[in-house]
């Protein structure tokens, strides 16, 4: 899987995706998320409510302003103390926020970065190879480095992301650590199906 | 001493016994899916009950604004 995934299910609570995790978890299922696409995710998340506050901090410093003239005192102090409880509020879903991706991660086999595959990862990034981005090139080589061995018989990487990795080399790459990229949830319950014969 | 029959087992078998649950959960129909409740696994409710203080309107639009931003990035 790849941040997408973890979007899909922590930020949107996307039906097929969480149903995708829950049919891991009954069947036994691996589930793998390389160390970069998580950190994405959660940066990402926490940046967002980080955001919020930050606006909150921006308001305060007007209504700053705002309260030097002394009929406005007491309305800007009401003011700011609903603005004390918007930052709680804040601050309680951020920590919520993390706490859900870390529970999202305590499910998979999160794959750590290496220096090795940083440095492949930056070196596919600079020739300008397939998927092209940074932070995709890290995914891929994290995820080709983790597939070095064949460890299941049916082994399956789903991305949403089918702009950037949907490229002749990446399907090839796959191909030869007797992986299958998909693109489409569905397709992987599909080939759940098929491989347990219920198709 | 007679050899014991060596079988052949079935966790490689594509024809694995499935439990009721696990062929229920295989055979939902897309429209089951989008009904579908996860009370039945403690994981997933803990991370649906963790984001809900975040209306998922709001969060939709994030990830919207993830993609977006990914898709401009280098």
């Amino acid at each position: 899987m790849e941040t997408n995934f973890v979007i899909g299910v922590v930020w949107e609570s996307r039906q097929i995706l969480v149903q995708l995790l829950r049919l891991c978890k009954q069947f036994g299922v691996t589930f793998v998320i390389p160390e970069i696409a998580l950190a994405e995710a959660r940066a990402s998340l926490v940046a967002r409510i980080d955001r919020q506050l930050n606006a909150l901090q921006h308001l305060r410093q007007w209504l700053n302003d705002i309260a030097r003239a002394a009929e406005m005192v007491s309305l800007v102090e009401s003011a700011k103390q609903s603005l004390n409880e918007i930052e709680a509020e804040l601050q309680k879903r951020k920590i919520n926020a993390q706490e859900a991706i870390d529970t999202f991660a305590k499910a998979c086999t999160v794959i750590s970065l290496t220096p090795q595959i940083w440095t492949k990862a930056y070196v596919r990034w600079k020739v300008n190879l397939p998927p092209f981005k940074e932070l995709d090139c890290l995914v891929f080589e994290t995820l080709m480095d983790f597939l070095k061995k064949p460890k299941a018989p049916l082994t399956m990487f789903l991305t949403m992301d089918a702009e950037d990795f949907h490229h002749p080399e990446i399907h090839e790459a796959f191909r030869q650590r007797k992986a299958l990229m998909l693109f489409d949830p569905y397709d992987v319950i599909a080939q759940f199906r098929k491989f347990y014969g219920v198709a | 001493m007679p050899k014991s029959k060596v079988r052949k087992g079935t966790n490689r078998s594509p024809q694995r016994k499935l439990t009721k649950e696990q062929r229920r959960l295989l055979l939902m129909e897309p429209e089951e899916i989008e009904r579908a409740t996860f009370e039945d696994d403690e994981t997933i409710s803990r991370i649906l009950k963790l984001t809900e203080g975040i209306p998922l309107e709001l969060r939709r639009r994030w990830a919207e604004e993830w993609r977006e931003e990914h898709r401009q990035s280098k």
